[in-house]
């Protein structure tokens, strides 16, 4: 519940990003030149394909490195575009100068990798994977439409969230109920503690909400007549409520934007949330729970203009 | 054996037999059935311990991860009131430490076994978003995973006992029995009131047809029943009207027929007494003819042939004595002496003609009017005409036999009768070529019958094939006209009979009216 300065001022400036990108609309297309555009992947897995496909279409002549040598990291000129944690985590092991932007990786596992790696001196950002905390806020106050409490279970990992949740809940006329677990507690007492609370609010935090351990939060939560917003698709396809999902094509349109500000600019812009979203339900919960969605929460959309959510 | 043969069954022995053949099939489908499930059962005690035991496992992984077993320790004991096979559930950690162990209390038996299933850790196909995750994508990537499951964080254990299966299987085989029992009970109830109202038309259907076979086509069949029988005894009633009908029509044309016949036979019967009568009478006159014949011929033919010969032998003594005397006479005149003897030779020729013309003249009177017949009666006077054959004809002998009392035989009787014999005896004369020949006569008082047989050893002839002459015919007629009977057997080289009875008493009409040949 202690929240540091340096935290809360990191917040207020993604928060301030995304709220100046909505107000300003989609910028044109990228003025980055995408010859001087690496991706670096780390693995062949499906997901990295389908967002290095992605990537190269908005970047046509940006190069993908899987390994990078010595020569690449000398390149000034150059921004790397990491895909994913691992990818991140081996860019910040070669000690390069050039800026790095960090996609596909949720804030919780940037904060942790940029904590463990040496000192990064090119500059670097971030476009974080997971929903932005405003979105999901103001999705469940969609949902409810009233001022119901909303839980959120914090680790001493995900504690800096803190600030930006009870920003997000403030603005989306929500109560918020933060249960922070310790090192020797135990999820489900936990979950006992926030049973009054309508809404649990997931966070990515890999000690709370992990493949072993979900379907028991789940089921925990239904017993509790609780429902869950989670972070993406997967998590409520397997029993979450709802939750505001960026596409990979999102994602890449925030990227390049970032990217061209960055050349118009010279500066990089501060880690931020995912700007452009939409959103899932699952509707199997929803009944179970008696929770009528209407078709204005389920069309809530944020995306670039020209595209159709 | 015959009952063996089921083509002879009746109706409710065939329904027996089909009810005893369902019964059999269905008690032996239902032991079939049970044997079988018998086999069955430790393998469905198997199936069903593998289930509940993967079953249990999977809905212990929240009470093994969370360490709240109430809610497991109340679903087991609720599985376990549900199913009473289950003796027994162990909650077990992956140590082999036991969380928890609930028990039914059934009676536990030899065949009691365990089954034990992993509790695993199944991991739902979530990206964690943690630093060593692929890329982080909120969007649904639909991609595989490859395992979902985790490591194992304990075990279920399971006690089946099939005490409860087995109890059941006894339960399903009594019910089942009872079941068929009532169904069969049922279908044969309901078969042999089916039955009943088959046979019981069918019995009354068959009783018609008796009493119609009988000859009682006054049928009081109803139609009672449907279907094929309802045609049946329509048929029956349809075929005893129709049988009356044509049993009224048969009879009236029977007497009409009889009628007819009655009429034609008396028409024949008169017309026979009327032939009868006719022939008598042509007979009588016949007879009467040929005794006025013989009459005349005795009386005025002989008399005058007497009267001639007497003159002609009195003309003969007076040409003797003028013989004499011419001869005496000096000197003889010759041609007066051969004129006189040639007058005496006239003479004497003529008298000899009129005695045979006498005595021919006495033949036929003898032939036209026995006269023996008056003389002697018709047993002397048959046997003075076989005499007379038997001396006529060397090469065969004639025989004479009587008995009885030939008195009461009437003129007519005895003339027909001589008639008879002669007419008999010409045609053995004629035809038979026979050695020896046999004429019996016999008068039976009490049949007041004459019998007449004339046997002979001759060649015979073959009555079927042999026209009959004149004298056949006309002794036909003469028996005919004395009502009598005429019976010729005959063989050719073994001779021949006739036999021939006629009656003595006036109306002879009631005895003989049959006159055959064989």
């Amino acid at each position: 519940m202690d929240i540091t300065f340096r935290r809360r001022r990191a917040f207020l400036g993604v928060l301030v990003t995304c709220v100046a990108s909505v107000a300003t609309g989609v910028l044109k297309a990228s003025d980055f030149p995408s010859q001087d555009v690496r991706i670096v992947i780390a693995d062949d897995s499906e997901a990295t394909k389908r967002i290095t496909e992605g990537l190269q279409k908005r970047f046509p002549s940006a190069q993908i490195v899987a390994e990078i040598t010595a020569s690449q990291s000398k390149r000034r000129n150059q921004v790397y575009v990491t895909v994913g944690p691992a990818a991140l985590r081996a860019v910040l092991t070669k000690e390069i100068e050039v800026p790095i932007l960090s996609l596909f990786t949720s804030s919780q596992a940037y904060r942790s990798i940029l904590e463990s790696a040496p000192k990064h001196a090119g500059g670097i950002t971030a476009i974080f994977a997971e929903p932005s905390l405003f979105d999901q806020m103001q999705l469940i106050a969609s949902v409810y439409k009233q001022r119901v409490s909303v839980a959120v279970l914090l680790t001493d990992k995900t504690s800096y969230l803190a600030a930006g949740l009870r920003q997000a809940a403030s603005m989306a006329n929500l109560d918020l109920d933060i249960e922070e677990i310790g090192a020797d507690d135990n999820v489900n007492r936990a979950l006992n503690r926030i049973r009054q609370a309508p809404v649990i609010l997931a966070v990515p935090d890999t000690s709370i909400y992990n493949a072993e351990n979900i379907r028991n939060i789940l089921v925990t939560s239904y017993r509790h007549n609780q429902s869950v917003v989670g972070f993406s698709s997967a998590l409520v396809k397997a029993g979450a409520l709802a939750s505001t999902i960026s596409s990979i094509e999102d994602i890449i349109v925030q990227a390049e934007e970032l990217l061209s500000e960055f050349a118009s600019s010279g500066r990089l812009s501060v880690p931020q949330f995912p700007k452009y979203f939409s959103v899932t339900f699952n509707e199997n919960v929803a009944r179970s729970l008696n929770l009528s969605i209407d078709d204005n929460t389920k069309r809530m959309a944020r995306k670039p203009s020209g595209r159709v959510s | 054996m015959k009952f063996l043969n089921w083509h002879h069954w009746g109706i409710k022995t065939r329904t027996l037999v089909i009810s005893i053949l369902q019964l059999g099939m269905i008690f032996s489908v239902i032991l079939w059935f049970y044997l079988t499930r018998l086999n069955e059962i430790d393998r469905d005690l198997q199936d069903q311990g593998n289930l509940v035991a993967r079953i249990m496992a999977i809905d212990s992984q929240y009470g093994v991860i969370s360490g709240n077993l109430s809610d497991l320790e109340s679903t087991i004991l609720r599985l376990l009131q549900s199913n009473r096979s289950i003796y027994s559930i162990d909650i077990l950690e992956a140590t082999g430490k036991q969380l928890l162990h609930v028990s039914s209390g059934v009676t536990l038996t030899e065949m009691t076994r365990t089954f034990e299933a992993d509790i695993r850790k199944d991991q739902v196909d979530l990206n964690s978003f943690g630093i060593n995750d692929a890329p982080h994508v909120s969007e649904q990537l639909n991609l595989r995973n490859e395992d979902p499951h985790g490591g194992v964080v304990g075990k279920v254990r399971v006690a089946m006992t099939p005490t409860s299966m087995l109890a059941n299987k006894h339960n399903r085989l009594l019910t089942g029995t009872a079941i068929a029992l009532a169904f069969l009970l049922v279908t044969s109830l309901v078969a042999f009131e089916f039955l009943r109202s088959l046979t019981r038309p069918l019995a009354t259907a068959i009783a018609a047809v008796r009493r119609i076979r009988t000859g009682n086509y006054q049928t009081e069949l109803q139609i009672t029943a449907g279907g094929e029988v309802a045609e049946l005894q329509s048929s029956i009633i349809e075929m005893a009207a129709s049988l009356d009908e044509s049993k009224r029509n048969l009879e009236g044309r029977v007497l009409a027929r009889t009628e007819e016949l009655a009429k034609a036979r008396d028409a024949e019967v008169k017309a026979n007494a009327e032939k009868r009568r006719l022939i008598q009478k042509v007979t009588t006159a016949v007879e009467e003819e040929r005794q006025n014949i013989a009459f005349d011929i005795h009386d005025h033919l002989n008399a005058s042939v007497i009267a001639v010969r007497l003159d002609i032998q009195r003309l003969l003594r007076h040409a003797s004595n003028v013989q004499s005397r011419m001869a005496e006479c000096v000197p003889a005149d010759d041609k007066s002496t051969k004129e006189m003897d040639t007058l005496i030779d006239v003479a004497k020729s003529s008298l000899q003609y009129l005695s045979d013309l006498y005595e021919r003249a006495r033949g036929i009177v003898k032939r036209l009017r026995p006269e023996v017949l008056d003389t002697l009666g018709l047993r002397d006077a048959v046997d003075d005409m076989v005499r007379h054959f038997d001396e006529s004809h060397p090469n065969c002998r004639f025989e004479f036999r009587a008995a009885g009392e030939f008195s009461s035989v009437n003129n007519q009787v005895a003339i027909a009768s001589y008639r008879l014999v002669q007419e008999a005896l010409s045609n053995i004369d004629k035809h038979a070529a026979a050695s020896i020949t046999r004429v019996v006569l016999n008068v039976d008082d009490e049949e007041e019958t004459l019998s007449i047989e004339v046997l002979d050893n001759g060649k015979g002839f073959n009555a079927a094939n042999t026209e009959p002459g004149i004298g056949m015919i006309g002794m036909r007629e003469r028996v005919f006209g004395l009502n009598g009977k005429l019976d010729i057997a005959s063989e050719v080289g073994a001779g021949t009979t006739i036999r021939i009875e006629l009656p003595l008493e006036k109306d002879g009409d009631k005895k003989f009216t049959n006159v055959s040949s064989s």
